[in-house]
């Protein structure tokens, strides 16, 4: 991103500080806002389908998993040179370059699984072979989203579309509210402890995302802003795990998880929202609402795997690197028709979580000590 | 054969000591044999060949006779030790606008403007005096902007009688009013107003700059001006405003925004400008909160009806009739069964037709107006639902999404949500919710880009700024202590303490 939010006009030093402040500020609630959208579609397609206890247990284990992502992410940061981003300090220039197409290629098969299997439900007089050619639509959508000023405008939409995730609740919750019973609670841990850890995995990995804005390179001004405030990257990272949790009571206070564990895709579980509350507008703002953060978050994580390309090849805009999303979108739509292709990549994104933790852990552990010969050398010359 | 240079105003030449060059020079340049209303009057001041050089209508024809041409003929001789041009200025000639100018390009510009311009035999350049008595409207009531509360007077075609309406509103020497121009071979003249002290210098460089920068031969209107210097030609929202409204020009000048003037346009642009600006009516403020918060709230809904109405409509009766109770279900099946056309194509028809009959109604003329009104609105309305042509639950979202755009409180605003509108409802008809949600992200991520000046459209929301509250809810005044943050002004403050000073504690009597 370039955070050219403004012109000059901001002249003095301390506007400028400002500027870049509220600009960090956005970043780190559009990073909650993915946080958020993440563990709500993770909620629909993987909880439900793959936990048999109330899934809410699962986004409890995932909050101290998400703190300690944040932790480690902002102190390798702060150890490392933010400038150049974090993945480049540590694996170089080509590994950067590896690690990136694979962020992308699989951020952009999980996005279309995502899309098909949310639009087959919403739209289901449509054949799937339609979908998969309507799911061709996001890599345009993206390349645009991240062409030009619509960089800053997607941090500015941000602070716009948080409100929607309040009304989303607020929604639901009136729509359930006269039809909830305590008794969807429980068994509590009747089905076990394991299918709990298991769906706290999945969970990991749809919030691993949090972590990956602080790694990137960026620029330093808006970098140090982030680093500085604890509560500028904690708290929208908190609210958005709470206003999961929120979403996830609601939707189990509405019905009985044996009827969520059957929702195993979004549309099915909105179709059970809409026959339990026949309200237009709660109905009509969920999907619409949840819809739009998809792709608020799609665009958002596309937006920091091309600023991250656009940096490693030494160039300030990201414009480049929207012909090879359009490209990689190609490929994953022509091989994910396959069922076993599909079930390969729900195997990779469960494994996502884990992966980024020991992943960081890797790179903290490395940027602490490599920080300490550095305090050594400079203590020893005189 | 004529060259280019034929069609090129300002053309150099001085103006010189030597009486025939001169004459011959301006005769050419002004083509005073070709404009029947262009005159050159030739006469002798002082034993010397004087000329004038007017346009006959453009110029008061009274008062070139009784303030010009009648102290010349009747002015005593020169004192030796006074030149003839300081003379003339200083002691002949009793007006308060009279100068002297050397360049050809300057002379037929205020002469065409309205001016009249002497050249006298051994008196080097021409002088100028301001003797414009063109024929211009009266002061009335905006047309396109009427309120409820506050003035009700509106610019006028004439730049001067303009900049005098705001000049008493604003009674300040910190009210700037610069002069330029635009155009390359027919100069228009605008004025360039700021509150001195508040503006941000770097925005009226800029805007002097884009001014400048703007290379075209002629420009006819404020709306051709607007989109020549503002930011993003392919937003489809306004990143300039413009009002009819002296009292809004105002408004602006105190946020501190830079307000232009052009001659010959009943109407000022403000810049730089965000969403807020446009949503805001003038009235808002002349109200008390309460009314003005309600008829904003008021506003905001017809504005969101209008833009998803339609679109919401057609997504959740085609694709998901799920989402609809029984009854109302029951209803759109029972109204559609008679009717030839599928809900999409009648729903984007009649939108049509909707936005036919207002652009019909904007362009009759005024007597027909009602007529056209009647006939859109009740009979083709009543005589298409009896023929059974459109389902009435069509009319009636047409009729209320078109309600709503009119409640949007700017022209370009209702004109950019019945695009919107219409995208929606194409989206939404290819793709239901998810095309509509998609194309609603797409337009919300445009407006999101766009920057009016540079500064961001929806700040100080979206990137959030220290500013005065009065966004979607209109506080109280007295709350308002601080200015709007789209322009970056450079005090912020309104006011330093309460507002309502007098109601302080220890201010008020025991």
């Amino acid at each position: 991103m370039t955070g050219q939010t403004t012109t000059d006009v901001y002249s003095t030093p301390q506007m400028k500080a400002q500027r870049w402040q509220a600009l960090a500020e956005d970043r780190c609630a559009l990073s909650g806002i993915s946080v958020y959208t993440q563990i709500f579609i993770g909620m629909a397609l993987y909880l439900y389908g793959h936990v048999s206890t109330p899934g809410y247990l699962s986004i409890l284990l995932t909050i101290p998993f998400a703190f300690l992502l944040l932790f480690l992410a902002r102190r390798t940061a702060q150890n490392a040179d933010g400038q150049n981003g974090v993945i480049a300090y540590a694996a170089g220039k080509r590994g950067t370059k590896f690690v990136l197409f694979l962020f992308l290629l699989l951020h952009l098969m999980n996005a279309q699984l995502i899309f098909v299997s949310l639009f087959a439900m919403l739209l289901d007089d449509m054949p799937e072979h339609s979908l998969w050619k309507m799911a061709l639509l996001i890599a345009p959508v993206l390349a645009w989203a991240n062409s030009g000023r619509q960089e800053d405008a997607l941090v500015r939409l941000s602070r716009f579309l948080k409100w929607i995730i309040f009304l989303l609740l607020l929604s639901a919750f009136l729509g359930a509210a006269p039809h909830g019973r305590a008794a969807h609670f429980f068994p509590v841990l009747g089905y076990g402890w394991k299918s709990i850890v298991h769906g706290a995995l999945w969970m990991c990995g749809a919030v691993s995302g949090c972590a990956w804005p602080l790694l990137m390179p960026q620029n330093q001004q808006t970098l140090s802003p982030m680093l500085a405030g604890k509560r500028k990257t904690v708290i929208p990272t908190l609210l958005s795990i709470i206003a999961g949790c929120a979403t996830m009571a609601v939707s189990v206070w509405l019905m009985p998880f044996y009827a969520m564990a059957r929702a195993e895709t979004l549309g099915w579980r909105l179709m059970l929202v809409a026959n339990m509350t026949p309200s237009i507008p709660a109905w009509s703002t969920e999907t619409v609402g949840i819809l739009l953060l998809f792709f608020l978050s799609l665009s958002h994580s596309a937006s920091q795997a091309s600023a991250l390309a656009a940096r490693m090849a030494g160039k300030r805009a990201a414009a480049g690197w929207v012909t090879l999303l359009l490209l990689l979108a190609l490929v994953p739509c022509a091989v994910m028709q396959d069922a076993a292709m599909q079930e390969a990549l729900m195997h990779l994104a469960f494994w996502r979580g884990p992966v980024t933790l020991l992943l960081l852990l890797g790179l903290y552990g490395s940027s602490a000590i490599r920080k300490k010969k550095q305090h050594k050398e400079k203590e020893q010359t005189p | 054969m004529r060259t280019d240079t034929d069609w090129e105003p300002a053309k150099p030449g001085v103006i010189t000591e030597d009486y025939r060059e001169s004459l011959l020079l301006i005769r050419q340049a002004a083509r005073v044999e070709n404009s029947e209303d262009v005159t050159l009057r030739e006469f002798t001041v002082l034993g010397h060949p004087a000329a004038l050089l007017y346009v006959d209508g453009l110029t008061d024809s009274e008062n070139v006779q009784r303030f010009f041409l009648e102290p010349l003929l009747r002015a005593g001789p020169v004192p030796a030790d006074e030149a003839l041009r300081d003379y003339l200025m200083n002691t002949v000639l009793p007006l308060a606008s009279v100068s002297p100018t050397f360049q050809l390009s300057t002379v037929l510009s205020r002469v065409f403007s309205g001016d009249a311009a002497l050249i006298v035999d051994t008196m080097p350049g021409a002088l100028i005096a301001d003797m414009k008595g063109f024929v211009r409207r009266g002061i009335a009531e905006p047309v396109n902007e009427s309120v409820v509360a506050g003035p009700h007077e509106g610019f006028t075609e004439s730049l001067r009688d303009n900049t005098v309406l705001i000049r008493r509103l604003m009674r300040t020497p910190a009210l700037i009013c610069e002069a330029a121009t635009v155009g390359t071979k027919i100069p228009s003249r605008l004025c360039l107003l700021y509150l001195d002290g508040i503006a941000r210098q770097e925005n009226v460089e800029e805007v002097k700059r884009r001014l400048a920068g703007c290379n075209v031969d002629y420009v006819s209107s404020i709306g051709m001006l607007e989109q020549l210097i503002e930011d993003d030609p392919a937003a489809l929202l306004p990143q300039i405003a413009c009002t009819e409204r002296p009292d809004r020009a105002v408004s602006f000048l105190s946020e501190g925004q830079i307000v232009i003037l052009m001659e010959n346009a009943p109407a000022a642009l403000a810049l730089p400008v965000g969403f807020l600006h446009l949503f805001h009516a003038p009235d808002d403020t002349a109200m008390r909160w309460q009314y003005g918060t309600f008829l904003r709230l008021l506003r905001l809904c017809g504005m969101m009806i209008s833009l998803l109405l339609p679109g919401l409509f057609i997504a959740l009766t085609v694709y998901h009739p799920e989402g609809l109770s029984l009854s109302l279900m029951t209803s759109v099946v029972e109204s559609q069964a008679k009717v030839p056309l599928s809900l999409f194509p009648s729903m984007l028809i009649m939108a049509l037709i909707f936005s036919l009959i207002n652009e019909a109604g904007t362009r009759v003329p005024g007597a027909l107006g009602a007529s056209l009104s009647i006939v859109g609105g009740l009979i083709l309305g009543q005589a298409v639902v009896e023929a059974e042509l459109f389902s009435p639950l069509i009319l009636i979202v047409v009729a209320l999404s078109g309600l709503g755009s009119y409640a949007a409180p700017t022209f370009p605003l209702t004109l950019a949500l019945r695009i919107g509108q219409l995208i929606l409802l194409l989206a939404a008809g290819f793709g239901g919710y998810p095309g509509m949600a998609l194309a609603l992200f797409c337009l919300l991520l445009r407006a999101f880009g766009v920057t009016s000046l540079h500064m961001p459209y929806f700040s100080p929301m979206a990137p959030k700024r220290p500013a005065n509250p009065d966004h979607v809810l209109r506080l109280p005044i007295w709350r308002q202590r601080l200015r709007g943050a789209v322009a970056n002004p450079f005090h912020m403050n309104r006011a330093r303490g309460r507002m309502r000073a007098w109601d302080e504690p220890s201010k008020k009597t025991p």
